[in-house]
């Protein structure tokens, strides 16, 4: 990798510590709005999902009537939390794999405000009762034109440090990274076209907002997801990615599958029959790229050099359990998307469990790794507390467990009561109970695991992380051989400097 | 792989999919043909026109409260599902002995005419709501009270007809008025005596969409799959 090379040469480091102080109030502000955000959907998500089985609890409040508070909970994850964390990833990743420093940090500090300003609106729209009912595109339609507009605004820097590099070899995160920054406007341009502008069919805008739904999950978050592993993987383990090849074919069947996903929601609804097939199929297939990913960073990861680094890096841990979560959402898609499941989960739990496995299980825990390793080094702190990390992760992954078991497995039994017709519907309503129930535990356990990282990450912004050349590791004592490399010598190279 | 390569292969991966599964079936649905009634399978003749009787403007303070979030609106063929079996979904089953036709019908794309956005929806906690006039209105003439009436107690009160449900009393969408100059009041207790409890416009134009919800003229065969395949 380009920017291992010389891992020792002060020149270099003091080429990585300009990068990272070019880019520490950009990153810092879409990380910590990012976890803020997070907050916000995590405390939603919860009370919709409470409402699921208790309707009772704030009922009198238009406000936080179950519906509005599903679609603010939705969206805010979406584009308060996820695509925040994502561009926080991009524009760090970007600077660092092309060796340029950021020169427009105040435009991406304008775009970053506009868009956050743009989803508090948003938010408040959605609550007031100005929501358009589509699930992904939920905003009042005077949002999305302004969230696009910021988009290019702190886009077009990362482009044009794509196309000015230095010429030689692109690395894998780059190619993920570039495709995310292409598809990005894609997807949301069209889609928000097809919906709100074009005079279309009801149901083929119903058919788009799904495949929007579909494309963003795998041509947007899942590229930076990817992008963050590949990255994080050779650079704290400090070995090569396990294979090239399947590195290229993993890239190249992530992108010819995602474009079709998301229609399958549709089965059964009359627009052209082969659209919510390929729909499916698509979901389907993402077994392949998802196999072929997790499997290249884990080998890369697991080898017996690097035991130590895989019990102590945080970085690491959350990179691994990412990619778990990629392959349980290859699994799932697997046996919950095929025709004949299909008809029994299309409209149970289980789609919005595998949009919590995508958005949460596999995305958010590819950011939350990438932030545990880029926060110290802009800020130049270490993280205040390992046990602080270890509730983070932990948290997290018996909640994503909990989703997973309850809403993608409950949906499919739910499913099955909806489609026996000889029962009353109340059977299959009050089967679903059990699993709000559930979902709201696993709810719990998330909101727990975020208030902790918000906390944490929000005393790093306020740089009171620790003065120390020793990165915070989870696995244990300090060894004199950082696993990191050398680069927790930044502070001296910054005093030498200063 | 060079970038000029990987920008001609994203823009191919991307654009098959863009335009074969986007761009033309959304071309191909905007205009979609008129159906003709078919003289010898529906006795008839003529161009297939929609009726939907109610207030569309309601659909968008269905929306607006997520109603879609619990609430579907799509009877699938049955290899995709069998709510067209479910009593008083899909419509009403025949019964040949005493004339009685089968009404029961899979979703057609003419049933969205007038919506901006068909609420195919996201999961369903609660029932379908394609022909809920059709079930509103048998639950009313029970009850002795017009439809329109039962829906407004059924948003202010859901547990009044479902004692377990998990939907959420719409209270907000109601206002306390003076009893005397109260028209159509509800009959339930106002926090004040003397005063009656009554729709806002929010919830008459809501009650109007959901009103306008069923699927019972009589549509050509050619658009029905299941009266073609049983002539």
């Amino acid at each position: 990798m380009s920017s291992n090379v010389n891992n020792s040469d002060p020149k270099d480091a003091k080429l990585r510590a300009d990068i990272d102080r070019s880019l520490r109030h950009p990153v810092m502000f879409f990380f910590t709005s990012g976890a803020l955000w997070l907050f916000v959907a995590v405390l939603l998500g919860f009370l919709g999902s409470l409402k699921n089985h208790a309707p009772g609890v704030l009922a009198d409040c238009s406000w936080f009537t179950t519906g509005r508070v599903q679609l603010a909970h939705t969206n805010i994850l979406i584009y308060g939390w996820a695509c925040q964390a994502a561009f926080g990833a991009i524009i760090w990743l970007m600077s660092r794999l092309t060796r340029k420093e950021c020169k427009n940090a105040v435009l991406i500090l304008v775009a970053g405000h506009i868009w956050n300003i743009a989803i508090t609106v948003g938010l408040l729209g959605i609550l007031w009762g100005g929501s358009t009912g589509i699930s992904w595109m939920g905003f009042p339609t005077f949002v999305w034109p302004v969230l696009l507009l910021s988009y290019f605004l702190f886009a077009a820097g990362s482009i044009v440090q794509f196309m000015v590099r230095e010429p030689g070899h692109v690395y894998i995160s780059q190619w993920y990274l570039v495709a995310a920054l292409i598809a990005f406007p894609w997807i949301f341009g069209s889609a928000h076209l097809f919906v709100f502008v074009f005079d279309g069919h009801p149901l083929m805008k119903a058919a788009v907002s799904e495949w929007y739904h579909g494309a963003l999950t795998y041509l947007f978050f899942t590229p930076v997801g990817v992008a963050c592993a590949y990255y994080l993987a050779p650079k704290v383990t400090g070995r090569p990615v396990y294979s090239y090849h399947l590195a290229m074919f993993g890239f190249w069947a992530l992108m010819v599958i995602g474009p079709w996903a998301g229609m399958q929601k549709l089965l059964g609804a009359p627009i052209p029959k082969f659209l919510p097939f390929a729909g499916a199929a698509a979901t389907i297939l993402f077994l392949i790229p998802a196999l072929t990913v997790a499997v290249n960073v884990l080998k890369t990861i697991f080898h017996e050099d690097n035991e130590m680094d895989v019990n102590q890096s945080p970085s690491l841990r959350f990179t691994i359990g990412g990619m778990v979560g990629m392959l349980l959402m290859g699994f799932c898609g697997l046996l919950l998307f095929t025709s004949g499941a299909l008809r029994a989960t299309q409209f149970s739990l289980t789609g919005y469990g595998y949009d919590i496995l995508a958005i949460y299980g596999f995305f958010s825990l590819c950011a939350f790794g990438i932030i545990y390793f880029i926060v110290p080094r802009v800020t130049l702190r270490e993280w205040l507390s390992k046990r602080f990390i270890k509730w983070h992760f932990y948290l997290s992954l018996y909640a994503i467990a909990l989703i997973v078991i309850i809403s993608m497995g409950g949906g499919y039994m739910q499913g099955i009561a909806q489609n026996a017709p000889d029962k009353p519907w109340t059977d299959a309503a009050t089967r679903t109970e059990a699993y709000a129930v559930g979902t709201t535990l696993a709810w719990g356990f998330i909101a727990l695991a975020n208030f902790v990282f918000l906390c944490h990450l929000l005393l790093m912004w306020a740089r009171l992380g620790r003065r120390s050349t020793h990165p915070t590791l989870i696995g244990g004592e300090h060894h004199a051989g950082s696993p990191h490399g050398p680069e927790g010598d930044l502070e001296k190279i910054q005093a030498a400097n200063a | 792989m060079n970038f000029k390569t990987f920008v001609i292969g994203l823009a191919v991966a991307f654009g098959v999919p863009w335009v074969f599964a986007l761009a033309l079936p959304y071309a191909k649905m905007t205009s979609l043909e008129p159906v003709e009634f078919d003289e010898i399978q529906d006795e008839r003749t003529g161009v297939y026109e929609s009726k939907r009787v109610g207030r569309l403007d309601g659909a968008k303070h269905y929306a607006a409260n997520g109603c879609a979030s619990c609430h579907t609106q799509l009877i699938r063929p049955t290899y995709a599902g069998n709510e067209i079996h479910r009593k008083d979904w899909a419509g009403q089953p025949g019964d040949p002995a005493n004339g009685v036709p089968d009404t029961r019908r899979e979703t057609n794309p003419f049933d969205y005419d007038g919506e901006e956005f068909a609420f195919i929806g996201q999961t369903r906690i609660g029932p379908d709501l394609s022909n809920v006039a059709i079930r509103a209105e048998k639950a009313a003439a029970e009850m002795g009270i017009s439809t329109e009436q039962w829906f407004l107690r059924r948003l202010y009160d859901p547990n009044e007809f479902f004692y377990e449900t998990v939907c959420p009393p719409m209270t907000f969408m109601f206002k306390e008025v003076d009893a005397i100059s109260a028209v159509d009041a509800l009959p339930y207790e106002a926090s004040e005596e003397g005063m009656a409890i009554v729709p806002k416009s929010q919830a008459e134009s809501l009650v109007g969409y959901l009103l306008s919800l069923r699927k019972d003229e009589e549509i050509p065969a050619n658009l029905d799959p299941r009266a073609k395949s049983a002539n």
